[in-house]
């Protein structure tokens, strides 16, 4: 690379390509995918194997009451850890995971077996940190269980061994085929508008038209790709503090004039960081309420009051544009008059005695067709526009044709 | 896309290889920009400018990036000091950096030390708060709103007009216009935004991309006159339809 430029060059166009080719390649991988009509399917498994070294084989059918949903933990921007339910595509041999299943009632409990209303049974293992039954209607834990109850279980940190995605039977071009998805087939469901949605292989219904194919990894990795922007703002966050914290500081030991407004700052970060520490408290905890308090009580008070400006600047606004100067003010009053009383009460009361006969002239009928035709296609238009002269700004900044002042 | 790309990148080429083909019609609000900046030296007090409530992933910030050069530039010229503020942290850098190849370019880079990047609060209305005050404290000139607004457009821009400065703005979010129209002295009106720093700069591969554009508006709107066409023929349904009276028995 020879200077910097050509670095932002190069950084934006991979960039900008990365999106575009998100935007514009098909999920599935063309050539290699198949679309057909569903007839039947095979519901997916996988074995894992448990801190207790029992291994268990789960199979992820719709119609199974004791069907496991997969989670994985993931950690939050609070840096606490959270389980986030993922897909069996997502996860492979080794992948630890958490399976939360039921809800199902208990017909009978037999030692550590629980028979279920549906037949299924469930090994119970008692003083495993990893196993635990819960009431889903409260989500409270329950030590044992009995006849009759409803409830659900989570079994933590099994470590998958193997997955098997299943396979579908379909009609392709006329003829019927069974398909054997692999790893990384992703399911797609295609309507007659708009682009295909992905689902799982049990969320597929007889007669659904669907494509499948291998993943081409750009969904997948969207996200990724887009935290660049977060991980920016969050260091501008950082640097922003500590300079404000300078200039601030400096003012206030030197006593410069507005010194009382360096110290408010200072007193309003430390209130900001005390408030909030208590803020993902449980509720009813002081450091909670403290949180609320300047959250809700002070805070939202401020913005509220500043929101309120709005009303008198419209009134003000509002005044300077509704005086009749021109032909074409006199039609937006006229036309603006009829769409606000046209939205009342009393625009039907205005024009109601005409009857049925002449309803189109019934002032919210007048109102409902300026606002879908002349309205909508006013805005249509403006929205072509606005979409193609973002579409020649974008490119142009792609392969940097922008030209700043300085360049 | 790739249609629209290939009109956009053709009419770039042609611009490149004669440049007095393209011609982009005057756009009032940008011819006073140099008024609103000439008011401010006059006067001797700053000019504000605000690039909107998003930040570079939104391509209207990037467009009033472009004419943010343009004016500082200007503004270098007239040796008038220039405020920006953004409610966006990011932002701030990113000002300063073209304010700074601005001047630089000018021949002033000393200016870099009257103007300022002011980065008020992430809460967009306290934002326009803060620039409506800063408007009044600073007896700011003329004032610039250029790119992404939500309902803080009235604020700021009622801010400045009780402040009594000049103000031109610019914003894509139609439903903004209005409230722009209600304050403003010039409004750029919605996609005119995308075209700004193209006028301004009057570069041949600036002006032939806008000129790319409303080649492809031309053909959207012909897609939709034959959409029209097709649909008064074909559509299932309507009481002109040729299609179905002549196949139906």
């Amino acid at each position: 690379m020879k200077s910097p430029r050509t670095v932002t060059i190069a950084v934006t166009f991979v960039a900008g390509l990365y999106f575009i080719l998100d935007f514009v390649v098909p999920p599935t991988l063309p050539g290699l995918s198949t679309r057909g009509v569903a007839l039947t399917t095979s519901p997916a498994s996988f074995t894992v194997e448990v801190p207790s070294n029992r291994p268990a084989t789960y199979l992820v059918a719709k119609d199974d009451p004791l069907r496991p949903q997969i989670l994985v933990a993931q950690r939050d921007v609070m840096g606490q850890i959270k389980l986030v339910p993922t897909t069996l595509r997502q996860i492979g041999p080794g992948s630890v995971v958490t399976m939360r299943r039921g809800p199902f009632e208990v017909k009978a409990v037999n030692g550590p077996t629980i028979l279920t209303q549906s037949g299924a049974t469930i090994q119970v293992e008692p003083g495993s940190g990893s196993f635990a039954l819960y009431d889903p209607a409260t989500g409270r834990r329950v030590r044992s269980a009995t006849a009759g109850q409803t409830l659900q279980f989570e079994q933590r940190d099994a470590k998958v061994l193997t997955t098997d995605p299943g396979s579908i039977e379909l009609i392709e071009n006329g003829r019927r085929a069974t398909l054997k998805l692999g790893r990384q087939s992703v399911v797609m469901k295609l309507s007659r508008y708009g682009a295909g949605t992905e689902i799982q292989l049990d969320g597929v219904r007889p007669g659904d038209t669907v494509q499948i194919g291998p993943n081409t990894y750009f969904a997948d990795n969207r996200d990724a790709a887009a935290q660049f922007n977060l991980v920016i703002t969050t260091m501008a966050f950082g640097i922003g503090l500590f300079s404000l914290g300078m200039v601030n500081g400096q003012t206030l030991v030197k006593r410069r004039s507005g010194w009382y407004l360096s110290a408010f700052f200072f007193g309003a970060v430390i209130l900001g960081v005390a408030a909030g520490i208590g803020k993902y408290d449980d509720p009813g905890t002081k450091a909670r309420a403290f949180s609320d308090f300047v959250v809700v009580q002070i805070i939202a008070s401020v913005t509220s009051t500043v929101f309120s400006l709005l009303a008198f600047y419209m009134a003000t606004a509002a005044y300077r544009v509704f005086r009749v100067r021109t032909g074409e003010a006199a039609l937006m009053m006229v036309s603006a008059l009829i769409v606000m009383i046209g939205q009342t009460p009393f625009g039907s009361y205005l024009t109601s005695w005409m009857g049925e006969r002449y309803s189109s002239f019934w002032l919210p009928n007048i109102a409902a067709w300026i606002l879908r035709v002349p309205n909508t296609g006013v805005f249509r238009g403006l929205v072509f526009g606005v979409m193609m002269g973002a579409f020649a700004t974008a490119l142009r900044y792609w392969l940097s044709m922008e030209r700043m002042a300085g360049d | 896309m790739l249609a629209f790309s290939g009109l956009v990148l053709w009419k770039i080429s042609v611009a490149k290889r004669h440049p007095d083909r393209v011609y982009i019609r005057p756009i009032a609000g940008l011819k006073a920009i140099d008024e609103a900046i000439g008011r401010a030296a006059e006067l001797g007090t700053p000019i504000l400018f605000n690039p909107g409530i998003e930040d570079f992933t939104n391509i209207q910030t990037l467009a009033a990036l472009g004419v943010l050069g343009h004016v500082a530039k200007k503004c270098a010229q007239f040796s008038t000091p220039i405020i920006v503020t953004t409610c966006k942290p990011v932002m701030v850098a990113i000002c300063e950096d073209v304010l700074r190849s601005a001047f630089d370019s000018a021949g002033r880079p000393d200016m870099m030390h009257v103007s300022e990047v002011r980065f008020i609060s992430t809460q967009n209305d306290l934002a326009a708060l803060g620039a409506s005050a800063l408007m009044v404290d600073r007896r700011v000139a003329s004032v610039f709103l250029f790119g992404s607004y939500d309902y803080t457009s009235l604020l700021i821009s009622e801010g400045g007009k009780i402040a009594g400065c000049m103000q031109i703005a610019a914003t894509a979010d139609y439903y903004q216009v209005p409230f722009f129209i209600a304050s403003c002295d010039y409004v750029v009106m919605v996609e005119e935004l995308f075209a700004c720093s193209s006028y301004l700069s009057r570069e041949p591969v600036m002006m032939g991309s806008v000129a790319g554009q409303d080649f492809g508006k031309l053909l959207l709107l012909s897609l939709l006159g034959i959409g029209v066409v097709l649909a008064t023929i074909y559509g299932t349904g309507n009481p002109f339809n040729g299609y179905e009276r002549l196949f139906s028995f």
